[in-house]
């Protein structure tokens, strides 16, 4: 018997194996057996261990909590803070989750909105969820993540959104908040996101906490860009807390569709991204933006694969990061060419600053490239401020200060530029400028 | 205005500047010449204030103040611009973006309320029209792209816009076609007062016969071995430099 196999099973999570049992005996039917499989196969990869190569630099498993409890209801005193920290925007779709829980104070689930459809899923009849599920679920995923079978074992919280066919929906904003200071905290949310055939939508997640949060969520959000659709997906992370942030998210994209993807992770504790793009059909287009800001003891953590399974699909990924005082960052970026897949444009960007001797970067491109007749590329850079265009400056007045922060104002405003949906410009635009100390404008 | 007195100079222990002194009053140009490697640009930079370069003795007093004490944002504020031989490009900056934060920084050390927008472009366009830029390069990143001679060009209306009391121009000339030289040396000459100066540094000659200057001053292995008037650098266009170098080894052996 080979040993070294059993290493990274449930043995040292006793009371999440128990809390799952407790939990288990309140669902029934569909749920039931999907939670009991999911979690059978957790069981036998367990969760990632040190040794983990995917967690290699994030050790998810030194803080997974001892004794996970699943908070039933959120601290109510958060909410005149959180109001602040909500978008103006009154033509939208505005839902609230603070520790995976609806907040029906600021948010508006009625919307007048035909074209689109809001299911919370423990509103949702066995039957309905059994069909969301049986219609779309698709795990098939080559990097498949334990912590995707964890969610799926608890499966409870979370909401179902359908954009109809041929359809515009108003912008999508789902804010995912944490009030919990327990750090035995977990949190498993789930999101579908329906694109039927022909339509667009422009969908925003947005992470933030209030301070002295602990805990660990684990979220997993499923899109589905039918044929000839458009989605937008912005995804911002700002935690000021402890808390531990996992966020898997799976885009599956289907002939002629476009997909744009936005990950700006301000601030957080420790964070993790895992974004895997499907390409599954022909003619699919994808373009994956990320930028991060490491500093403090943050550790930000972004893993990402663009999987192309079939002929003239295009992809460009492009992701800067700045890391400052004892910040850690991670980056990884998967392409797959399959061998069907000829005639593939891929192309992947990964450009780092490190502002001091305390911070560092891990950056990895893996192409694995099955088909002969592709254009593929990448690149990654890691460096410092250029002090050829620093002492330019300074020799046109601009103190250091200034100076730096006017540099790396530049480095990430590439990727800002890219965003457009006005607000959510705005809104990184302030809040980046803040951090980098930059007050000018154009 | 700028007194220089036995400058000494090194990067990574290996001296570059051997000794220089040099006084420059309000009006004056000065033409730095000098064979490739004599140390020129290096002159330039340690008078703006390049950190790679270690003064190891010396003096260098610009309007009654010890330069070598400021940082290179100080001496820009105090009056300073270097024209970069090589103009460093910076994607993601654009050219009026940076040009109002400098110049409002420089505002701000001389006590003066930063520029409002309305000051601010009508001095731009005065400026422009002086060295002749297209408005088209304000809304573009800083020098990115843009061909050498659009670079210089860049340079002398920067020094246009910020009007320094001493400009160091290093090697402007270099990398010009004729008919830009003659537009970058008008502008130049333009911004000439009896209240600034300009040193000119140079390989050769051909600027000079735009820019008419005071003071001709070869630089050879870091010192400074022939001052003149502006028929030393004739000298130098006919002749070359070997009969300086004869002269100067003659000398030292």
């Amino acid at each position: 018997m080979n040993i070294a196999a059993k290493k990274s099973d449930l043995q040292n999570h006793e009371m999440l194996v128990k809390l799952f049992e407790n939990n288990i005996l309140n669902q029934k039917g569909f749920i039931r057996n999907f939670s009991e499989e999911s979690f059978d196969i957790l069981k036998k990869s367990g969760l990632p261990g040190r040794k983990d190569e995917e967690y290699k630099y994030f050790p998810a498993f030194r803080y997974f909590p001892e004794s996970p409890v699943i908070p039933e209801e959120y601290d109510k005193s958060v909410l005149p803070d959180i109001k602040s920290e909500l978008f103006k925007n009154p033509d939208a779709i505005h839902l609230v989750f603070i520790d995976g829980i609806l907040s029906k104070d600021y948010s508006n689930l009625n919307s007048r909105d035909d074209n689109l459809e809001i299911h919370l899923m423990d509103q949702l009849s066995e039957k309905e969820l059994e069909y969301f599920f049986s219609e779309h679920l698709n795990t098939q995923n080559i990097n498949h993540d334990p912590f995707i079978d964890l969610n799926s074992s608890f499966l409870k919280k979370g909401v179902v959104l359908k954009i109809k066919k041929k359809s515009n929906s108003l912008p999508i904003y789902c804010y995912h908040l944490t009030s919990s200071k327990d750090k035995e905290s977990l949190v498993n949310f789930r999101t579908i996101l329906i694109l039927e055939d022909d339509s667009k939508a422009s969908y925003n997640e947005l992470f933030f906490s209030m301070n002295n949060t602990a805990g660990f969520e684990n979220h997993f959000t499923e899109a589905y860009v039918g044929k000839g659709s458009k989605l937008d997906y912005y995804r911002i992370q700002n935690k000021k807390g402890d808390e531990i942030l996992l966020n898997n998210v799976n885009i599956h994209q289907y002939e002629n569709s476009l997909a744009n993807t936005y990950t700006f992770s301000l601030a957080g504790r420790m964070l993790r991204n895992n974004l895997n793009i499907i390409l599954e059909d022909e003619n699919c287009e994808s373009h994956l933006y990320g930028l991060y800001f490491v500093k403090g003891k943050d550790l930000i953590d972004n893993h990402t694969t663009v999987d192309h399974k079939k002929a003239n699909c295009f992809s460009n990924e492009n992701y800067k990061g700045i890391l400052d005082e004892n910040g850690k960052g991670v980056f990884n970026g998967k392409i797959y060419v399959r061998p069907n897949a000829q005639k593939t444009n891929a192309f992947q960007s990964n450009k780092n600053i490190v502002l001091t001797d305390t911070a560092n970067i891990n950056t990895k491109p893996q192409l694995e490239i099955w088909a002969d007749d592709v254009k593929c590329s990448h690149g990654a850079t890691t460096g410092q401020i250029d002090k050829e265009q620093l002492f330019y400056l300074r020799t046109r007045g601009l103190d250091e200060k200034t100076a730096k922060a006017l540099l790396l104002h530049a480095f990430a405003f590439e990727i800002i530029d890219k965003i457009e949906i006005a607000d959510i410009k705005d809104y990184l635009t302030k809040k980046i400028n803040k951090q980098l100390g930059y007050q000018f404008s154009d | 205005m700028l007194k220089i007195k036995n400058l000494r100079a090194s990067i990574e222990d290996n001296e570059i500047l051997k000794g220089i002194t040099l006084e420059v009053n309000p009006g004056e140009v000065h033409a730095i010449m000098g064979p490739n490697g004599s140390g020129k640009s290096t002159f330039a930079s340690v008078l703006a204030g390049r950190e790679e370069f270690e003064v190891t003795q010396g003096e260098i007093w610009f309007d009654g103040k010890n330069l070598l004490e400021l940082d290179p944002e100080e001496r820009a504020r105090e009056g300073i611009f270097l024209a970069f031989q090589y103009p460093v490009e910076i994607p993601g900056v654009s050219t009026t973006n940076f040009l109002k934060t400098s110049l409002n920084q420089i505002r701000e050390y001389r006590g003066l309320a930063p520029l409002d927008a309305v000051s601010f472009i009508s001095h731009i366009k005065d400026r422009m029209k002086l060295v002749e830029i297209d408005q088209s390069l304000m809304s573009r990143a800083l020098n990115e792209g843009f061909s050498g001679g659009e670079k210089k060009r860049n340079e002398i209306f920067q020094m246009a816009v910020l009007e320094p009391r001493l400009a160091i121009l290093d090697e402007t000339d270099s990398g010009l076609d004729i008919d830009a030289l003659k537009i970058v040396a008008n502008g130049v000459n333009k911004l000439k007062t009896k209240d600034n100066a300009v040193i000119l540094v140079t390989h050769y000659q051909r600027l000079l016969n735009y820019i008419i200057p005071d003071h001709v001053h070869v630089l050879y292995q870091g010192k400074i071995v022939k001052s003149g008037s502006k028929d030393l650098a004739l000298d130098l266009e006919e002749k070359g430099y070997d009969w300086i170098k004869e002269e100067f080894n003659a000398t030292t052996v």
